[in-house]
């Protein structure tokens, strides 16, 4: 009757909350690290070193960045509303921060004879939980480039905000594939349906489809148009500058990880090692970590390699190829597990 | 009474999430206020980012009726995928029936998708 | 907690209602209603309703105020609105009798609910689980229904929308754009800056530079 994962048991609360904190500093921790390894990807990509001056080989530079942006002035245009414009990148690094909370990192685990579940939650609406959440990420963008009062970043945040909507519709209907089969939406129940075989080899065309529109919905590139500095001179963040700006980035990377880890719990196993490995429980996190780290490699492949779309191929790539590919997908997907 | 409470206790730390996500966007948004350098107010300096031409274009201009187009469209295909979802987790456990329904409505649904592509609604301009 | 989360939701969907109705500006009206989808959604949750709290968020709060907003843009956001005099007498009317309507409704059945214990509620309530069991069995024509209105809605998105000749046939193409004769000095900035060498190059090669005014131009009627 009850299909949704393993609830019936209770964690007391101060467990949850510790959780909560511990997985929010790990995130915290890792995300500067992420940066300049994006960075010093980039440099080998392009027969350079990339950052390497700032501490052992540059690792600090996320550091000495902050404490740059922080010195810089608390800059607002005229015309701009001033609390619209504090508010809007906290809005974003509030619903980023809020999808951290889905990432399964493991399964239900015995520590010190407590049932302790890796993840932040588990409920029964799933990947919903996130889409809800990138539902409301959507003010944090059209708040920025409104409340700037510069008609660039309004231009911008009104072009991110149809991109956004574009590639939603086609990153819902790529997962029902992944749904049909496993027949609940809690991401652990998702995780434990794909012990026989990872979904991304029966849900090929879904998993392409998924990661497609990721990489639109996080604004990266090649669908970074929203940032496009040729055409738009940086979008909706045109006018921010020092901690401001850096909000907005590090809502982005906070963005990029959960679809990274979204995409590594739907199509890739999430936890679970292949050929049959069952590792002790403790690896479990790390295991995501290393596919997340993967996903997030491809991300920066990608922006290294593929230059930027026109605005009009964009859309119509969103609508008049993934959409229709999505739902043919869900209805082939629904026609082979049926029968 | 334990048990009732359970679906709402599954989502404290998504709560704890939220207040951490709430506390260093805010932490962010005004960081600068606190540690930033001040200067005297400039107005030339603080005018809005301007290139080119002077143009005409002021904060209240009209946007084209392609966004309004591309909402609605939006619309349409959010509410299939929230229909689609509970049906695709059933769909197993129904069968035939459940099929036959589900293609019923996404079918319906390419319909109205194949008339508005047709009348040329997708054409971004 | 629930009870402190349930006044802290409730206290936000009203503010959120009444910002709604008394910003003058539109899209801080708009704003205003996403505060108050979102409070109701938590408000949703609370009655553990899981699924139909995130369908709040995605659907209304995430796609229907996204169209309220670009309505907005493309009505042109900003200035205020102010009522026609016959919407001034009839909305606080109707607004009155939803009042009183909503208060019998409410005197009636919600007073002598509170206390009391709610609804029987069993384990797997409001999951998508149920909901899609319940859309294959009782809410099975509902269920197809709504994609016919759907389809409806489509149709008459785009009918709007041709209505405001939003969708012109025939659009043109790049190399009709290049054939057009354009106006004097809009072609390149250094044209657009007055440098007089591509006046007199211009000159040179049609014999005059072509005057087109784009008709409603400030200087339409003096150039014909």
């Amino acid at each position: 009757m009850i299909a949704f994962a393993d609830v019936n048991y209770f964690e007391p609360w101060w467990i949850q909350i510790v959780k909560a904190l511990l997985i929010f500093l790990v995130i915290f921790g890792v995300l500067p690290l992420l940066t300049v390894y994006e960075r010093k990807l980039l440099g080998r990509f392009q027969h350079r070193y990339g950052p390497n001056r700032v501490g052992p080989y540059g690792l600090m530079q996320p550091l000495a960045e902050i404490v740059k942006f922080a010195r810089k002035e608390a800059f607002r245009p005229t015309g701009s509303v001033g609390f619209l414009f504090r508010l809007a990148p906290a809005i974003s690094i509030l619903t980023a921060v809020g999808g951290l909370a889905l990432i399964p990192w493991g399964n239900v685990q015995n520590i010190l004879g407590t049932r302790i579940g890796l993840y932040g939650i588990d409920v029964s609406i799933g990947p919903l939980y996130v889409f809800a959440l990138g539902g409301i990420s959507f003010y944090g963008i059209l708040l920025g480039g409104w409340a700037s009062g510069s008609k660039y970043s309004f231009l911008g945040s009104m072009r991110a905000a149809a991109q956004l909507i574009s590639y939603e519709v086609s990153q819902g209907l790529a997962l029902v594939g992944v749904l049909i089969t496993a027949q609940t939406l809690s991401l652990t129940g998702i995780v434990n349906a794909q012990r026989g075989m990872w979904y991304f080899i029966p849900q090929i065309v879904g998993f392409l489809i998924f990661m497609v529109a990721s990489f639109a919905e996080t604004n990266r590139a090649p669908f970074d148009l929203v940032e496009a500095d040729a055409e738009l001179v940086g979008g909706y963040f045109t006018e921010y500058g020092g901690t401001g700006f850096v909000a907005y980035l590090f809502a982005e990377y906070v963005n990029m990880m959960v679809v990274s880890a979204m995409a590594a719990t739907l199509f890739l196993g999430g936890w679970l090692l292949p050929f049959g490995i069952h590792p002790p429980g403790w690896v479990d996190p790390f295991v995501v970590l290393a596919k997340m780290m993967l996903f997030m490699t491809l991300f920066i492949w990608i922006r290294a390699t593929l230059p930027r779309l026109r605005y009009d191929q964009l859309m119509s790539f969103g609508w008049k190829v993934l959409l229709p590919l999505a739902t043919l997908n869900l209805l082939v997907t629904a026609i082979i597990v049926v029968h | 009474m334990i048990k009732l409470l359970n679906v709402l206790r599954d989502y404290l730390p998504a709560v704890v999430f939220l207040i951490l996500g709430g506390a260093v966007g805010g932490l962010f948004s005004t960081l600068n206020l606190l540690t930033g350098v001040r200067t005297r107010p400039n107005l030339n300096r603080s005018t809005p980012y301007e290139c080119g031409l002077p143009s005409e274009i002021q904060r209240g201009f009209r946007f084209g009726i392609s966004f309004y187009l591309i909402a609605m469209l939006f619309i349409l295909f959010d509410i299939e995928v929230i229909f689609i979802y509970p049906i695709a987790v059933e769909l197993r456990s129904f069968g035939g029936f459940a099929l036959g329904e589900t293609i019923t409505f996404v079918i319906l649904l390419m319909i109205a998708f194949i008339y508005v592509w047709r009348r040329g609604a997708l054409e971004w301009k | 907690m629930s009870v402190v989360m349930f006044f802290l939701a409730a206290g936000a969907a009203i503010i959120g209602a009444i910002g709604v109705v008394t910003l003058r500006n539109p899209l801080y009206s708009v704003l205003a209603l996403v505060c108050h989808l979102v409070a109701l959604a938590a408000l949703f949750l609370l009655l553990r309703a899981e699924f139909v709290a995130a369908a709040q968020v995605v659907v209304y709060a995430g796609a229907v105020m996204v169209l309220y907003v670009f309505v907005v843009a493309y009505v042109g956001g900003g200035e205020e609105v102010s009522a026609g005099s016959t919407l001034r007498i009839l909305g606080p009317l109707f607004a009155l009798a939803l009042a009183v309507e909503l208060f019998i409704a409410l005197l009636g059945s919600a007073l002598s609910g509170i206390h009391r214990y709610g609804a029987p509620y069993k384990l797997g309530f409001g999951t998508p689980e149920q909901i899609g069991r319940l859309f294959l069995t009782d809410y099975l024509f509902p269920f197809e229904v709504a994609s016919l209105l759907l389809l409806v809605a489509a149709i008459g998105a785009v009918v709007l929308a041709r209505r405001r000749r939003g969708l012109e046939e025939g659009a043109l193409e790049l190399k009709d754009l290049l054939a057009m004769p354009r106006p004097a000095y809009t072609g390149t900035i250094a044209e657009g800056v007055g440098v007089r060498r591509v006046r007199e190059q211009l000159e040179q090669a049609h014999g005059g530079v072509t005057e087109v005014v784009p008709a409603g131009a400030p200087g339409s009627e003096e150039q014909s």
